[in-house]
């Protein structure tokens, strides 16, 4: 489904250079909820930006291929680019409180992915976007207010109705639940399950939190300073951690219940 | 709160300038160059205003510089605010080289006191409304542009940025679509305190006798042309005078007003 060969991203700070993805290969299969787990700064959110090549200043993506339906989205030109984000492959980022344009209604924000790739009139565009509202089950009917007007919950909600609008095969989640309390994350989790079996999606899903690994992914790779240090099936890594690092996540995990 | 009352009293004096202005035919007793009394007249039941020293009514003339002062003050800020937006929301958004290069051209703007380029460019061309319009425009846009390069340093930050561009939306569109209306607030500031900014200086230009030129009267040249006057008759300086102070506190009042009223909301929106 999407295949990830060496790919290679650096961060030029004035300290010098910061390998933050270091040669990193592994595929998405079709259908499957794939688990990307690394503590705090291990490179998995500069990861989840390169993949629709959206890692900017003073990062550059430095090599490798990121192939999808065949084609190396390293080399598309940036128009052909933007038809792949947002269409093909979406994102849902961290905090649902700055991931929304606050001078624009919801509405606005989640019929702009679906005006941009898929020229419809603005009616068909409102239709659409309230469908995509009721998928993530907020009531159409609030289909103009602003974002200031839903909680963290409801507005994470939000993002996945904008992220899924134009129907992707490929949803990127950065920590999507990271900014929630643990009833409302629980909750988005099994949003997210809901819609990947309605939409057809295969998912990557960014953490930290191995715990989420266990409840929502099918495989996991684990990442360490901006390489990958272990790969499986997520009870098969969970059960028997090859790497030591591996097993000190466990053994965190354990220690906390 | 007390700002806001302020605000509120500047919006309201403005509002009865605009309307003054629009109306000056209707309302002023006199043609602003009919000459209706023997020289300069003090203030009478006749003439509201006094006279000046040709014998025009000050009022009338008032009425019709308001027409020329505030609308090389609106016409001058506009000019301003398209190129300053324009210039720090390119800087801003692209950095890098780009934005050095726009905000090296700003220093060097800055460096020169801008009524002396004012005054050069005015010696170049001849000194009518217009040229005194584009003048201040030109010379006055650059604490607009620091101001949006500064408001989109800060809104690139933001992740709804980010999401415009993983959604698929280009350059422009995230430019103005997705960040102009989010520095929208600092730019209504800048647009009142910019707009007294040229009023105060169409009327040093015209003070100098480089802006607006008679017959046609605006509040500088009529500050000017009582120059010689001010001892025998004060009310032809006293009148323009305290029209400009008048209309640039107001201006001043509404821009900290909406400071004020905005910056509670950004900070709310903006973390
Ligand atoms: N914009 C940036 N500028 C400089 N360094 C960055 C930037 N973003 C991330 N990094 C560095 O890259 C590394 C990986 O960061 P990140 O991808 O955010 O990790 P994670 O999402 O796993 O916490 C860290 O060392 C971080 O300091
Ligand atoms: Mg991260």
């Amino acid at each position: 489904m999407l295949e990830v060969r060496n790919l290679s991203v650096n961060y030029y700070v004035d300290e010098g250079t910061v390998n933050a993805v270091a040669g990193v290969t592994f595929n998405l299969k079709e259908g499957e909820i794939l688990g990307i787990l690394g503590e705090s700064g291990s490179g998995k959110s500069t990861l989840g930006f390169a993949l629709l090549r959206l890692v900017d200043r003073p990062g550059e993506i430095v090599s490798g291929e990121i192939i999808l339906n065949g084609l190396d989205i390293l080399l598309m030109p940036e128009r052909e680019l933007r038809r792949v984000r947002g269409a093909q492959i979406a994102m849902v980022f961290q905090d649902p409180f700055t991931a929304l344009n606050p001078v624009l209604t919801i509405g606005e924000q989640i019929m702009e992915p679906i005006v941009l790739h898929q020229g419809v009139k603005r009616g068909e565009a409102r239709a659409k976007a309230a469908e995509a509202l009721r998928a993530v089950k907020i009531d159409p009917a609030r289909i103009d207010d602003y974002p200031h007007q839903f909680s963290g919950g409801m507005r994470q909600r939000v993002v996945i109705a904008m992220a899924l609008a134009c129907r992707p095969k490929i949803l990127i989640a950065d920590e999507p639940t990271t900014a929630l309390d643990v009833t409302i994350q629980a909750e988005i989790l099994a949003l997210l399950r809901e819609i990947k079996n309605q939409f057809n999606l295969s998912i990557i899903y960014i953490t930290h939190n191995f715990g989420i690994i266990r409840q929502l992914c099918d495989r996991v790779v684990v990442m360490h300073r901006g390489a990958i240090v272990e790969e499986g099936k997520t009870h098969l890594v969970f059960d028997q951690p090859k790497e030591p690092y591996t097993k000190k996540l466990v053994d965190c995990l354990r220690e906390l219940g | 709160m007390r700002r806001n009352k302020a605000a509120i009293f500047g919006l309201a004096i403005m509002a009865i300038f605009l309307g003054l202005a629009i109306f000056a035919p209707v309302i002023a007793p006199y043609s602003p160059d009919e000459i209706s009394s023997a020289g300069a007249s003090p203030p009478s039941w006749q003439h509201l205003f006094g006279t000046d020293d040709l014998g025009r009514d000050v009022l009338s003339r008032s009425l019709y510089g308001a027409r020329i002062s505030l609308s090389v003050g609106a016409v001058a800020v506009v000019i301003a605010l398209l190129l300053g937006t324009l210039a720090g929301a390119v800087a801003g958004y692209y950095g890098g080289w780009v934005d050095g290069s726009i905000m090296r051209a700003v220093d060097v703007m800055f460096a020169f006191p801008s009524i002396f380029l004012i005054l050069a460019i005015q010696a170049m061309l001849t000194p009518n409304i217009y040229n005194v319009m584009f003048v201040i425009g030109l010379t006055s846009w650059m604490g607009v542009a620091r101001l949006v390069r500064g408001e989109f340093l800060r809104i690139r930050q933001l992740q709804y940025v980010e999401a415009a561009r993983a959604i698929g939306c280009g350059d422009l569109r995230i430019i103005f679509r997705h960040m102009l209306p989010n520095a929208q607030g600092p730019i209504i500031v800048a647009a009142t305190l910019g707009m007294a900014g040229a009023i105060l200086t169409e009327s040093a230009l015209s003070f100098l006798g480089m802006g607006v030129q008679p017959p046609m009267s605006s509040w500088g040249n009529m500050l000017m042309d009582s120059q010689a006057y001010m001892r025998d008759a004060p009310w032809m300086s006293i009148i323009p005078g305290l029209l400009i102070m008048v209309t640039v506190l107001s201006l001043y009042f509404i821009g900290e007003g909406v400071r004020e009223t905005l910056s509670p909301k950004e900070r709310h929106a903006g973390s």
